[in-house]
C-alpha cells in the first residue's frame, strides 16, 4: 500500500469548502481522516502566529500520519493529510513529501485566487466547479505519484 | 472582404480608442459579474435575468450609436453587410478595445456569425450549477440590437458560444429580421 493523501480546503470560518482524497478510501478510514484534519485546524491557527511563511510545514504528527498546512492571506487554509507506510521502501521520504507539498500548495493557491476572481463564485461557499476539481487532480498527479 | 470604408473606419476607431481614458479591466469584469448577481437576486429566475440584460443592452445601444457616429465620421454604408462589418470591427474597437471578426455570412447575406476574442467581461468567469442557462453576454447582444434598431434594422442577436461555458472564444450571430421605415407622426 503506497502513501495515502487527503487534501482539504477550509475557509476562514472553519467551514469545509473542498475535500479530495487522492486514493480510494474505505468508509471507516474517511471518518478518522476527517477527525484528524479538523483537529489540526487549531494547530494551524497557532502555527500561523509563529511564522511569516504561508506554508506551515508539518503541523502535527499521529504515528505515521503527518498533516501539512498552508494559509492564504485571507484566512483560507489548505490541509494535506498524508499517511505513509514505513515498510514500503519505494515511498518518498518525509522531506521529499514536504517539498512536493510546498509546491503543490503554492499552485493550489494560484488556482484558488483565480476562482475568487470569478464574480459568480461566492467566497466561503463550497467549491463545486468541475474545472477546479480537474485541475486539482492534475496537480496531485504531478506531485504525488 | 471588408470594404474600403470599413477599413478606414477601423483605423479611425483604433486611433480614437487610444486617446480615450482607460480603466482597469478587472474592475469592469468584477462589476459586471456582481451586477448580474444582483439582478438574479431580484427575481431568482434565469429567463428574467437574460431578458433584463437584453433590455439594458438595448438602452445602451440606442445611445451608443449616436456617440460613435459623432466621434468617427465616415461615408454612408451601402448595405447591411457593410454596416455589420463596421459595427463588429470598429464599434467594438472604439468601445471595448478589441475588434470582432466576422466568420461567415449566410446565402442571402441576412445573417452573420462573428467572433470576439479576449472578451474582458468574461475573464475568469465560470457559470456555477445554480445559474445554468444564464446568457452572460446578453448585454452585448442587447447593445448590438439596440444600436441596429436605432438605424432602422430590426435584428435578432444571440450568443452562439461563450467562454463562460468552456468554449475557446465568444461567438455571436446577428440575423436581420426586417428593415424598419422612419415613421412620420400621424
Amino acid at each position: 500500500m503506497g502513501t495515502k493523501y487527503v487534501f482539504n480546503i477550509v475557509g476562514k470560518d472553519d467551514f469545509l469548502l473542498f475535500s479530495r482524497p487522492f486514493v480510494a478510501l474505505q468508509d471507516e478510514e474517511l471518518h478518522v481522516d476527517q477527525f484528524i484534519i479538523h483537529a489540526s485546524i487549531d494547530s494551524i491557527k497557532e502555527a500561523m502566529m509563529c511564522t511569516d511563511d504561508l506554508f506551515l510545514k508539518c503541523i502535527s504528527v499521529f504515528g505515521n500520519s503527518h498533516v501539512f498546512g498552508f494559509v492564504g492571506v485571507s484566512g483560507v487554509m489548505y490541509i494535506l493529510y498524508c499517511e505513509r507506510n514505513p515498510n514500503d521502501s519505494s515511498a518518498p521520504s518525509l522531506s521529499k513529501i514536504e517539498d512536493n507539498t510546498r509546491s503543490f500548495m503554492t499552485e493550489i493557491h494560484q488556482l484558488y485566487v483565480k476562482l475568487l476572481l470569478n464574480p459568480l463564485y461566492i467566497p466561503n461557499t463550497p467549491i463545486l466547479s468541475l474545472s477546479f476539481l480537474q485541475k486539482v487532480d492534475q496537480l496531485a498527479a504531478k506531485y504525488f505519484s | 472582404m471588408p470594404t474600403k470604408n470599413a477599413q478606414n473606419v477601423l483605423k479611425a476607431s483604433e486611433a480614437a480608442y487610444s486617446k480615450l481614458p482607460k480603466v482597469s479591466s478587472e474592475l469592469l469584469t468584477l462589476t459586471y459579474g456582481v451586477f448580474i448577481q444582483q439582478i438574479f437576486k431580484t427575481t431568482y429566475r434565469i429567463e428574467d435575468v437574460n431578458a433584463k440584460l437584453l433590455e439594458i443592452g438595448q438602452n445602451m445601444g440606442l445611445r451608443i450609436v449616436d456617440d460613435f457616429l459623432s466621434h468617427i465620421v465616415f461615408e454612408r454604408c451601402s448595405s447591411f453587410t457593410e454596416t455589420c462589418q463596421i459595427l463588429v470591427g470598429s464599434g467594438f474597437m472604439y468601445f471595448f478595445g478589441v475588434s470582432g471578426t466576422i466568420l461567415s455570412w449566410n446565402e442571402e447575406n441576412s445573417q452573420c456569425v462573428f467572433l470576439l476574442k479576449h472578451n474582458l467581461l468574461n475573464n475568469f468567469v465560470e457559470i456555477p450549477a445554480h445559474l445554468e442557462g444564464l446568457k452572460y453576454n446578453n448585454m452585448l447582444c442587447g447593445v448590438i440590437k439596440g444600436a441596429l434598431n436605432a438605424i432602422n434594422f430590426k435584428v435578432k442577436v444571440e450568443e452562439v458560444e461563450s467562454t463562460v461555458y468552456g468554449a475557446n472564444d465568444d461567438v455571436f450571430s446577428i440575423s436581420l429580421e426586417e428593415l424598419l421605415h422612419d415613421e412620420t407622426g400621424e
